[in-house]
């Protein structure tokens, strides 16, 4: 060993253990973003989604008008110079909601899902690592959420809860949860066995931080490609809400709202019935390409082949 | 199997009376004093009061409420509509027939059409048609249902003039005109979901099956290219339809609330968007019920429709 540490040889390069998985890590990194983006759709998705959220973002420097501000000189305008989709039946400019609708479809569709990831991963680690009893209850209570029509359970609490952003997005959460809670479940029981939460156990760790560090790595790159769709799935559900109109309370401007609104003007102008209709669909392709993308990316059986 | 059902009916017993008690529990949370609702209206003495107060058992405690609702709705008694001053379930009954046609044409519409989209993406995969096709099933899928029910209102109704915008009846009550003009666009509207469904998991199911040795082994014999097609593949490539079909029919009664209240069709979803608004309680915990209990008959006979097409499934090892 002595002669090793010679002055006249030169200097191994020493690479740390840490140092090596922070390059396998970096490496896989980059293999799955090139992956990813390697796919056109995937791109137009992402661009088209980027395009959504900068809107959003910059709403009140991108529309001209107040999105609620009544003009009884101009109602029901076909689109114009000064109003660049016309008016609805209080005189309001369209493409202004349609700007601030964006807002709206955005923040409810990531908060709702964000709520339901945090819940529905949580009880499914919890439901898949513990078992038992506590498996039961929670599998047949999201058995139960799942055996009512979504649209019917929404309408139901927003009777009973209300219909402000965060009412609305706690309400869509409601029926987002089972997907995630069934995912992870399954997931974690493929983990609860492995060595690695054995000899974890055996070191005598706690069940929380055994969660934290062994299960939840694991389950949770199977959820993020469900988190980017269920976003697509709840904004379409807000707004199939808002077309029921028991969505987000009136003065809002929501995508849903303006088309439920602007069904009884569709001869004076259909653009603010259906325009809002379109965006929608935009965003959830754009969202639905993302997840797609990103599934792809992580599925090495996937990849090129369908 | 016999076992294997039984367990899943306990199952599903357990399910149906955790929506009871969630429905009866959350509808009772419902804001406003419930008695001015059935009054119709906040100006009653108080002897008046006393009388909705007893009738609707308020004085009890909510358990006991609980217990007299289910033995009730066992009996098929869920109670008097606070709106429409009837029997719930003869406002339901009278509904089922027009909600159970618009689904079940919308699905028998669907599967043909979904099926023979899928099966071209599957087998011009990743050449022209299975991109077209793809695109539209994608497209199907993220465009909202109550926009695409609007966007045909405005074509068919308003501006060719070809379709009467609402006025569905049966035709006994309408006539077959009428009631075939009624139908086509709603009918459409609630299939164009579904063929996206189905589109999507025939291609997939379909891709599985390609890879098979027993389709090499057909090819291998000598079998026409058709015959390997409709035959061999799909036989077995079409059995995880059964899963989109069972997720349709589960939703049978409940999810055809956005057409029926755009067309105007007096069925089940209309019902359950008036008693949210009307705070028709008895009414909307009838229909919360009565559908859960529907769907998780779907899911039960889904099981059993596995089983029975395909018989390398064994439903007692499936059971987690």
């Amino acid at each position: 060993m002595k002669d090793l540490k010679d002055k006249n040889m030169p200097a191994p390069v020493v690479i740390s253990d840490a140092e090596l998985k922070r390059q396998a890590a970096k490496e896989k990194r980059a293999r799955f973003v090139r992956t990813m983006f390697s796919r056109k759709i995937v791109v137009i998705g992402a661009v088209g989604l980027l395009f959504f959220i900068l809107v959003a973002v910059f709403a009140p420097q991108i529309a001209r008008f107040d999105p609620s501000a009544m003009d009884s000189k101009a109602i029901l305008e076909t689109p114009n110079a000064v109003h660049w989709l016309g008016t609805d039946n209080y005189g309001r400019d369209t493409f202004a909601r349609l700007v601030y609708g964006a807002r709206i479809s955005l923040i409810i569709g990531v908060l709702a899902v964000a709520i339901a990831a945090v819940i529905g991963i949580s009880l499914g680690m919890i439901a898949g690592y513990f078992g038992g009893i506590i498996d039961m209850i929670i599998m047949r209570v999201m058995e139960a959420m799942m055996a009512i029509p979504a649209l019917m359970v929404n309408l139901a609490l927003v009777a009973v809860i209300g219909n402000s952003i965060t009412d609305l997005a706690v309400i869509l959460a409601v029926t987002t949860v089972p997907s995630y809670v069934r995912m992870t479940r399954a997931m974690t029981l493929r983990v609860r066995n492995s060595d690695y939460v054995k000899a974890a156990k055996m070191a005598g760790s706690s069940s929380l931080s055994i969660l934290v560090s062994h299960v939840l790595p694991n389950v949770i790159s199977h959820n993020i490609v469900q988190v980017v769709s269920n976003v697509g799935g709840t904004i379409l559900q807000e707004a199939a809400l808002s077309f029921l109109g028991v969505g987000i309370s009136i003065p809002t401007p929501s995508w849903g709202t303006m088309v439920s609104e602007g069904r009884n003007y569709l001869l004076f102008n259909p653009t603010i019935a259906l325009v809002p209709g379109v965006c929608v669909a935009l965003l959830v392709i754009s969202l639905n390409l993302l997840g797609d993308g990103i599934r792809d990316a992580m599925d090495p059986r996937l990849r090129g082949e369908n | 199997m016999a076992k294997y059902l039984l367990k899943r009916i306990g199952t599903m017993i357990i399910v149906i009376i955790i929506v009871s008690l969630a429905t009866f529990f959350l509808t009772n949370l419902v804001p406003g004093d419930i008695v001015y609702t059935v009054a119709g209206s906040d100006e009653i003495d108080d002897a008046m009061y006393d009388r909705i107060y007893h009738e609707l058992n308020l004085d009890k405690s909510t358990i006991e409420r609980y217990l007299i609702w289910v033995r009730n709705a066992l009996k098929g008694d869920f109670g008097m509509s606070y709106a429409y001053s009837k029997p719930v379930w003869e406002l339901i009954k009278a509904r089922i027939p027009t909600t159970l046609y618009i689904s079940i044409m919308s699905i028998v519409l669907s599967v043909p059409i979904g099926v023979v989209f899928g099966m071209i993406t599957a087998v011009f995969r990743k050449k022209w048609p299975d991109t077209v096709f793809t695109m539209i099933a994608n497209v199907l899928n993220c465009l909202p249902q109550f926009w695409i029910a609007i966007l045909l209102m405005y074509i068919f109704c308003l501006k060719l003039k070809w379709l009467p915008s609402m006025g569905f009846g049966f035709p006994a009550k309408v006539g077959w005109p009428k009631f075939i003009q009624t139908s086509i666009m709603p009918i459409i509207c609630g299939s164009l979901n579904a063929i996206a469904g189905f589109t999507r998991q025939t291609r997939t199911s379909m891709l599985e099956v390609i890879r098979q040795d027993y389709i090499r082994t057909a090819r291998a014999k000598g079998i026409s290219e058709r015959k390997v097609y409709f035959k061999h593949m799909m036989k077995n490539g079409l059995i995880p339809i059964i899963t989109v079909l069972g997720g349709r029919l589960a939703h049978i009664l409940g999810g055809s609330m956005i057409i029926e209240n755009i067309f105007s069709i007096p069925g089940m979803g209309v019902l359950a968007r008036t008693s949210v608004e009307g705070k028709d309680i008895p009414t909307l915990q009838a229909i919360v019920l009565i559908t859960t209990l529907v769907s998780c008959a779907a899911y039960i006979l889904t099981d059993i429709a596995y089983v029975v097409v395909d018989p390398r499934i064994s439903l007692s090892e499936s059971g987690d």
